[in-house]
């Protein structure tokens, strides 16, 4: 299995200070592998330095074997790189329908196929996207960012506002999206044990050091491990 | 749903009437979106009193709309006067003030007229003093005092993009504390913080509170919300789930659930759960 | 009544052209976020290229550097020069975006303004001369016979026009709605995150709509110059109305924006005829609508421009705190006095106009350096002063200590009511509000002989002090100009440089710089922003108006030409180029005001006097992108390199960090 994403003795942050140190991560094609660690952790600077939006201040990022240029973050996206970012940065005054028209590329899913993914979007296709529940955009996002038919997907928070049983049903979509789609999917997430529930591996970071890695079945095992990251040492 | 009898079954609802802050109902909501819904509290004086939550729980909007940022339904009481009608400057001038997550420092001014700035409350005609003889800075005592105590002394001329992430945190809070409010927000501190730091900044705050200045505490850091409060609400969805002293919030089984998702074993939490909600009816 | 139907009709020319110049501007916006000021001068340029082409076969470049013009053997035939001009739009189009805007693309808006301004002044310049000031009227393009509509004979092409205008706006709304670019340009306007991460390129959306909105506008310079003859300032002024009906559109809706042209326009025209029946209508009426519309729309109405989902913003310059003041005041004094007495005529009255052009420059030091508000309008508050020091002196009869201050004073006041919409709106909503105020006050006020005197100008009296002959002298010959004046004008510079000098150290200049840095910080520090912006304005226009005053002293007899819309830009030009946030950039930026030494010293040994608007318009630029803190910042840096560049160049940081999502 060839590593769609990889990072080496990455370093990146803001105002020339690092706010991750030194990261080597990987992910494969077809595998969905979850970023977890408390905020501030360096999580969405992990996203953003892979995108090409930031630039990193040490280190290598490789995107579908090609090295990333922080110069031109487009080019990225056309090569195959699609990233939900925190905010998912829809596009308010455009239809759902416009939205993922700009997403699409040739050779990814028809807009049919997205919306079998997505059923509660295919009755408000015509909608503007700012009038959508916050689940809803987040399908938006994710569908927007499958348009393109890429070979790796980041997703960044994907919880980030939504009521948990939202998130108890989107993340299987992932998986399946990534098992039917051939994708490498790297995801931060805040809810530990459901994100592990779909994942194959997981890395764990705290104030930007990677303190654990492994299985999602070997990180499940160490709940100790994840609540000290969250609640602190005090905690269990 | 009446959150507000969830709130404080603890010693700050009996001192309901000499709260300093007290909350009612308040109610944020954008687009579609409720980001606060109906919370209640009251904060006493001279305490520290911590709010934690997931991101997004809508903690922000909460400090946003006591300070009058966001337009907000509900009431809210300091001092014994309403204020929820004031602008953002009338609530600071009676006292209330807050830091922000973004830090939102003055990077025009040098970190001892960040702090100046804030210390200061010149009238109308000071302009005219101003243009003839403009170094009258009476309270310059009280910002060196500041500047000493969060360890800036040596950066005062400098500009704040010139400090590290940590002196820039320090900054904000020094701004927030030279104005000698008697109630600061604090919307986490302890961001980008080291564990050093926290410690210093958790012993700071109760200093601080032991002077007579009560602060409200944002942060979804276990670190330094723990040890530092004396009294933790916990917000989820923009709802107070929970609320109590450190060592319940610690094993109260929602925030565990707020924090960690649902648990590998779902039962077990759900029980916990039930064992948690039952005696205190009113607790939720 | 069937007159004024025809006046309504005949306006459609006009007014299509403001429409089709708003276009372009919400093109511009859309695309890249930056409001083309220049809009009407490029229309202006394309036009005369076009009227040159169909008359000598003459292609005019307008390029330093490149040659003037490529003869192309003999006078085009339409369709020729009408294409070649319209390639010729793209290009400039396609260049001004890359080599001016684009490198300003997370530059303050304040950058941003002025480097369209320095553009925009630029580009008359070098219209006016490569192809001269006078009038220009072309060989007409559409048919312009007579047709009879509703009842009456309306000129053919004035229909053509607004014809063509209203299938413009509706074939950009098509494009914008179902082309996948269209789509993609709106999408990156709101979201410029979200469309790099799917794939699109900021720059080429930014290129590719400068290049259409640089041939819309070429196409309406064009059609407008087969109508009336038009002379450059004309041309370059549209841009007034044309930002009135952008605001209406909410720099958004081609059609309420192509709606609103056309009607400011046939609005103009009737309020003409209105004019032969009302008498007592004032005449700035017709020149004044644009205002108003801008005025109704962005401070009653609300429409400010919406807000761009940049990626990041750079700061605006830092205003150092000043240090060894008395050492600099004392040398500079020395200095000045010295020269004063050394120099005779010409230099001399360079020297004064040079520091009363620093009193001007201080006064934006104040607003723009301080309070980070822009303003395209400080001449006209110093315009108000001069002719208020008229009215008090020669009609009251007030002495010289009372009239010179009270008309700062009149001056102050105009200020406190320009800055009433600037607590509304700020940024470039301001420089458009402030740029249709200039319009405006000079077309009520100032052209209105009743209260200036019309082109004879107001007379101010000789003053006088205690006894002392202050004045420039001159009359009935005698020494001119007189050093004592020079003297004068010297102390209230001093006076007035000590003040700002000591604002900047002061709890209110910290104040204003709290405010200027962060709006809502300073609210939670106690500070009423709505106060000190209004205070602010109140006193830079009042420092405005003692430079106003003094120049009133210093020409004997003022008209509205010396307070011009036009003199106000370049007035900001000289403060920008000089140093912006400084005070030592005021005294710089006096120096390099029209008419200053150093522009009088160039003329005299390099002969560049007639390039002088081209020269400060591209020096605008370059320094709105090289050097924010302008001269006196870059000669700071220069001799202090050990300090720190307090305003670094990010890129892209602070992005992402994700902590706004629901604040």
């Amino acid at each position: 299995m060839s590593a769609v994403i990889r990072t080496t003795g990455l370093s990146a942050g803001y105002g020339g200070s690092a706010v991750l140190h030194k990261l080597d991560l990987e992910v494969g094609a077809g595998e969905v592998v979850s970023l977890l660690g408390p905020n501030g952790a360096g999580k969405t600077t992990t996203l953003l330095a892979i995108s090409g939006i930031l630039p990193p201040l040490a280190g290598k990022v490789e995107v579908l074997g090609e090295p990333v240029s922080a110069s031109e973050p487009h080019v990225n996206a056309r090569r195959g790189l699609a990233h939900v970012p925190e905010d998912r940065a829809l596009f308010f005054s455009l239809t759902v329908r416009e939205n993922i028209r700009l997403g699409q590329r040739s050779g990814g899913p028809s807009f049919e196929q997205l919306m079998e993914y997505f059923p509660a979007l295919a009755n408000r296709v015509s909608q503007r996207s700012g009038l959508l529940s916050g689940g809803e955009q987040q399908m938006l996002a994710l569908a927007r960012a499958l348009a393109g038919g890429p070979r790796a997907l980041m997703i960044d928070e994907m919880s980030l506002g939504l009521a948990p049983v939202i998130v108890e049903n989107l993340l299987p979509v992932v998986r399946r999206i990534a098992r039917e789609q051939a994708v490498g999917v790297l995801l931060v997430e805040q809810h530990v044990h459901l994100a592990l529930g779909i994942s194959d591996r997981g890395y764990v970071l705290r104030q930007g050091e990677l303190i654990a890695e492994g299985t999602a079945a070997e990180l499940q095992e160490s709940r100790q491990l994840l609540e000290a990251g969250y609640l602190g040492e005090l905690a269990v | 749903m009446s959150t507000t009898a969830g709130v404080s079954p603890d010693p700050s609802r009996a001192a309901d009437h000499e709260a300093l802050l007290a909350v009612r109902d308040l109610t944020v909501s954008y687009g579609g979106l409720t980001a606060v819904k109906r919370v209640s509290l009251d904060i006493a004086p001279g305490s520290v009193v911590g709010m934690i939550g997931p991101n997004g729980a809508g903690k922000t909007t909460f400090i946003d709309a006591l300070m009058g940022y966001t337009p907000a339904q509900g009431r809210i009481e300091f001092l014994g006067q309403r204020i929820d009608q004031l602008s953002v400057h009338r609530r600071a001038m009676l006292g209330l003030t807050r830091t922000f997550q973004s830090l939102e420092l003055f990077e025009d001014l040098t970190v001892r007229e960040n702090l100046q700035v804030s210390a200061e409350d010149p009238k109308w005609w000071t302009i005219f003093l101003d243009v003839i003889i403009p170094n009258r800075d009476v309270r310059a005592p009280r910002v060196d005092e500041l500047l000493d105590a969060v360890g800036l002394k040596n950066y005062e001329d400098m500009l704040p993009a010139h400090l590290s992430h940590g002196d820039r945190q320090a900054v904000s809070i020094a701004r927030a504390m030279v104005s000698d409010a008697r109630l600061l927000l604090l919307d986490e501190p302890g961001a980008g913080l080291d564990r050093n730091e926290k410690e210093g900044l958790s012993q700071l705050l109760r200093e601080v509170a032991a002077d007579g200045t009560t602060i409200f505490l944002i942060d979804h850091d276990m670190d330094l919300v723990m040890p530092t409060c004396d009294h933790i609400f916990v917000l989820e969805f923009g709802e107070l789930i929970a609320s109590g002293p450190p060592d319940r919030i610690r094993s109260d089984p929602r925030v565990i659930e707020a924090y960690l998702g649902t648990s590998g074993d779902n039962t077990e939490v759900a029980a916990a759960e039930r064992a948690a909600g039952e005696p205190g009816g009113e607790d939720r | 009544m069937g007159d004024y139907l025809v006046f309504a009709l005949a306006g459609m020319g006009t007014g299509a052209v403001y429409a089709s110049l708003g276009l372009g501007v919400v093109l511009g916006y859309k695309g890249s976020g930056i409001i083309n000021f220049a809009q009407g001068a490029m229309a202006m340029y394309v036009a005369f290229a076009f009227d040159q082409l169909r008359r000598t076969g003459e292609l005019i470049l307008p390029v330093i550097g490149l040659p003037t013009r490529i003869g192309l053997g003999g006078p085009a035939p339409f369709p020729v020069a009408f294409f070649l001009a319209l390639l010729l739009a793209a290009l400039l189009g396609l260049m001004v975006y890359f080599f001016v805007f684009r490198p300003l693309r997370y530059a303050p808006t304040l950058a941003k303004v002025v480097a369209s301004i320095g553009f925009m002044i630029a580009l008359q310049a070098m219209v006016v001369l490569r192809f001269g000031t006078a009038n220009r009227s072309f060989a007409p393009v559409l048919a312009a016979e007579p047709i009879e509509m509703l009842g009456v004979q309306v000129p053919r092409d004035r229909l053509t026009l607004g014809l063509l205008t209203v299938l413009m706006a509706v074939a950009l709304w098509a494009f914008f709605r179902f082309t996948r670019f269209g789509t993609a340009t709106r999408a990156a306007a709101e979201n410029e995150k979200g469309a790099v991460l799917l794939g699109f390129s900021p720059d080429v959306l930014a290129a590719v709509n400068w290049m259409l909105a640089t041939v819309i506008a070429g196409l309406a310079g064009m059609l407008l110059g087969g109508i009336t003859a038009l002379d450059p300032v004309t041309y370059t002024l549209a841009i007034v109305p044309a930002l009135g009906a952008a605001l209406v559109g909410r720099f958004n809706s081609f059609g309420a924006t192509a709606a609103a042209g056309l009607l400011i326009g046939m609005g103009q025209s009737v309020i003409t005829r209105l004019q032969l029946d009302v008498d007592w209508l004032p005449t700035g009426l017709r020149d004044g609508l644009p205002f108003l519309v801008i005025i109704v729309a962005l401070v009653v109405a609300g429409r400010s421009l919406p807000m761009r989902g940049e990626l990041s913003q750079e700061r605006l310059p830092f205003a150092n705190r000043p240090k060894d003041i008395p050492l600099y005041a004392v040398a500079g004094l020395g200095v000045a006095v010295v020269a004063l007495y050394i120099t005779e005529g010409g230099l001399r009255l360079a020297l004064i106009t040079s520091m009363i052009g620093a009193i001007l420059c201080l006064s934006l030091v104040v607003l723009t350096g301080f309070l980070g508000q822009i303003s395209l309008a400080q001449m006209t508050f110093a315009g108000a002063a001069g002719f208020a020091l008229s009215a008090f002196s020669m009609q009251m009869g007030l002495p010289l200590v009372v009239a010179a201050p009270l008309s700062a004073v009149v001056a102050g006041v105009l200020g406190l009511l320009v800055g009433i919409p600037a607590l509304r709106v700020r940024g470039v909503n301001l420089a458009v509000v402030t740029l249709g105020a200039a319009v405006a006050v000079e077309a009520f006020i100032f052209r209105n002989p009743d209260y200036t005197g019309g082109f004879e100008g107001a007379r101010i009296p000789s003053p006088t002090f205690a006894g002392f002959n202050l004045g420039i002298g001159g009359q009935g010959g005698g020494d001119f100009p007189r050093v004592a004046f020079g003297l004068f004008v010297l102390t209230i510079l001093t006076l007035a440089a000590l003040a700002v000098v000591n604002l900047r150290k002061s709890a209110t200049g910290r104040r204003m710089l709290a405010v200027r840095a962060n709006e809502r910080a300073a609210a939670a520090a106690r500070i009423n922003v709505t106060w000190i912006k209004l205070l602010t304005f109140g006193l830079a226009s009042f420092i405005a108006g003692l430079g106003g005053a003094l120049l009133a002293f210093r020409q004997g007899q003022i008209s509205f030409e010396s307070f011009g819309v036009f003199v106000s830009l370049s007035l900001l030009a000289a403060a920008v180029l000089g140093g912006i946030s400084s005070v030592s950039g005021a005294i710089v930026g006096g120096g390099i005001v029209s008419g200053g030494i150093a522009f009088v010293a160039l003329d005299r040994w390099l002969g560049v006097g007639q390039y002088q608007l081209l020269i400060s318009g591209l020096a605008l630029i370059f320094t709105a992108i090289l050097s924010p803190q302008g001269i006196s910042g870059a000669v700071r840096d220069g001799l202090d390199p050990a300090a720190e560049n307090p305003n670094p160049r990010k890129r892209l940081a602070g992005l992402g960090s994700g902590e706004r999502i629901l604040s």
